[in-house]
């Protein structure tokens, strides 16, 4: 081996190397990074699923609960002409 | 009379040699592996029927005229020149497709196993160093049998169209048998490098992982790779496209395409084309013996680098990890990470390892494709 392919050599092992861990470690870093901010924003959204998904053990998540019922109900009707006798009959039951 | 001795001088009965025999015996080897043994079947049995048909004389099937003579080339010498040495699209088309069937969620739950993947990759550097010091190598296709360390069958040809054509054949055979070798390869090596306390260690179920997480990570790895290792955009983009055309979840027919009819379609002209440069005048050489020790010697220190990568790193963790997932940094998707998972499981039937296994697996390949990147820009130009 001459003196010249052994500097080749060293450099494109020293700057293959160290180039890969350098790309690896970044991006465990930017992982970690996304990581965290996924995790923060999965830690907030159970408090609006409560909200969703309310036992309605207190008179106030009752009141809230029967409202949001309705709400969907009518949003399950909204398409249906409110002229139509049949559906104050379906809205009813 | 005449003519009929003319036409018997061009059989390929006459022209038969030595080295076709045994090239044929090779291929029959590879087609006995695939149907009888299940060892690669999609890759060993191409390419042994693409040995065959290599070695069969006056057929003419891979051979590339470059003058544009009409009928003058072969269709195996039209796709190895179109789709490696000249276009070089093949590779990445693989790439595409391996993306749409790769999950990073077990890289995104725990992202300390992407270094696993960079400590595997000391099998390259060792094969690389193996190489130039027979003297029979120079730099080019020192690299490129450094580069069958990655254990990644398309990066190996990839880099060998680009740096080294001459050798992809023989490269490209000895990557994918080592490959599906692993199963021989790297057990010994495993029981070898880590004690049976290490081998015991369980590791917690990883956690869940959102879609923002699985649809941000391939787009900031790719920016990141290629933006500071352009060369490897090739391989590295097509990953990741694939990857985002699985986990938008909106084009459930691209991603389809990608990982079945377009995969298997690139497989099929990779494959018969790889085994088609395996003719005997270019194998049988000593050159070759060396190709295939150094490969050897590659995959064994990759496997090596990955375990004591995380021995290393358990020095410095509270949570330790288990050494044998460390193993399944040469790439080999998925087989090295189910060889960490049964080895593990032997040593403690508590221990689950797989999802921890395919981390590294996957860092593996985003790993040998920078590597590969890395040489290209520095000796391909």
């Amino acid at each position: 081996m001459t003196n010249e392919i052994i500097t080749e050599g060293l450099t494109l092992t020293l700057v293959g190397f160290f180039t890969v861990i350098g790309i690896l470690v970044f991006l465990m870093g930017i992982t970690f990074s996304i990581g965290k901010v996924a995790n923060r924003k999965s830690q907030s959204k159970p408090a609006e699923n409560i909200m969703d998904q309310s036992p309605a053990s207190s008179l106030q998540d009752t009141e809230l609960a029967a409202i949001m019922g309705v709400s969907i109900l009518l949003k399950q009707h909204s398409s249906i002409d409110t002229n139509n006798p049949k559906t104050h009959e379906d809205l009813d039951e | 009379m005449n003519e009929i001795v003319d036409y018997l001088r061009e059989t390929g009965v006459s022209n038969l040699t030595l080295g076709n025999a045994i090239l044929f015996l090779v291929g029959i080897g590879f087609i006995y592996c695939a149907v009888a043994k299940k060892m690669e079947p999609y890759v060993l049995l191409p390419i042994g029927l693409g040995i065959i048909i290599a070695n069969l004389p006056m057929t003419g099937l891979s051979v590339f005229d470059p003058s544009g003579s009409i009928q003058g080339s072969g269709i195996l010498g039209v796709i190895f020149h179109y789709g490696l040495s000249y276009w070089n699209i093949l590779p990445p088309l693989i790439f595409l497709g391996l993306g749409a069937m790769t999950d990073f969620g077990p890289i995104i739950a725990n992202p300390k196993t992407l270094i696993l993947g960079g400590a595997a990759q000391i099998g390259i550097f060792v094969a690389f160093w193996g190489a130039l010091s027979t003297g029979w190598f120079d730099i080019n296709e020192a690299i490129v049998i450094g580069i069958i360390g990655g254990a990644d069958g398309p990066t190996t040809i990839f880099t060998s169209a680009k740096l080294a054509p001459h050798m992809l054949g023989i490269t490209a055979v000895v990557a994918y048998s080592y490959m599906a070798g692993v199963v021989f390869i790297q057990p010994p090596l495993m029981k070898l490098f880590t004690t049976k306390n290490e081998r015991e260690i369980l590791m917690k179920p990883s956690r869940k992982v959102s879609r923002f997480e699985k649809l941000i990570f391939p787009m900031i790895t790719m920016v990141c790779i290629v933006l500071l290792v352009p060369e490897s955009a090739p391989l590295v983009t097509m990953f990741m496209i694939g990857n985002l055309f699985k986990e938008t979840g909106v084009v459930p027919k691209l991603m389809n395409a990608a990982s079945n009819e377009l995969l298997n379609v690139v497989t099929i002209f990779l494959m018969l084309t790889v085994g088609a440069q395996l003719s005997a005048n270019l194998v049988l050489e000593p050159k070759t013996l060396a190709i295939l020790a150094l490969g050897l010697v590659a995959f064994a220190c990759g496997t090596i680098g990955g375990l004591l990568g995380a021995k290393i790193m358990n020095l410095f963790l509270k949570e330790k990890i288990n050494p044998l997932i460390g193993s399944a940094g040469v790439s080999a998707v998925p087989m090295a990470a189910r060889l960490s998972h049964l080895i593990g499981q032997k040593a403690n039937p508590d221990n689950f390892l797989l999802p921890h296994a395919m981390g590294p697996n996957i860092a593996g390949v985003i790993g040998s494709a920078v590597v590969a990147g890395i040489f290209i820009t520095l000796v391909g130009n």
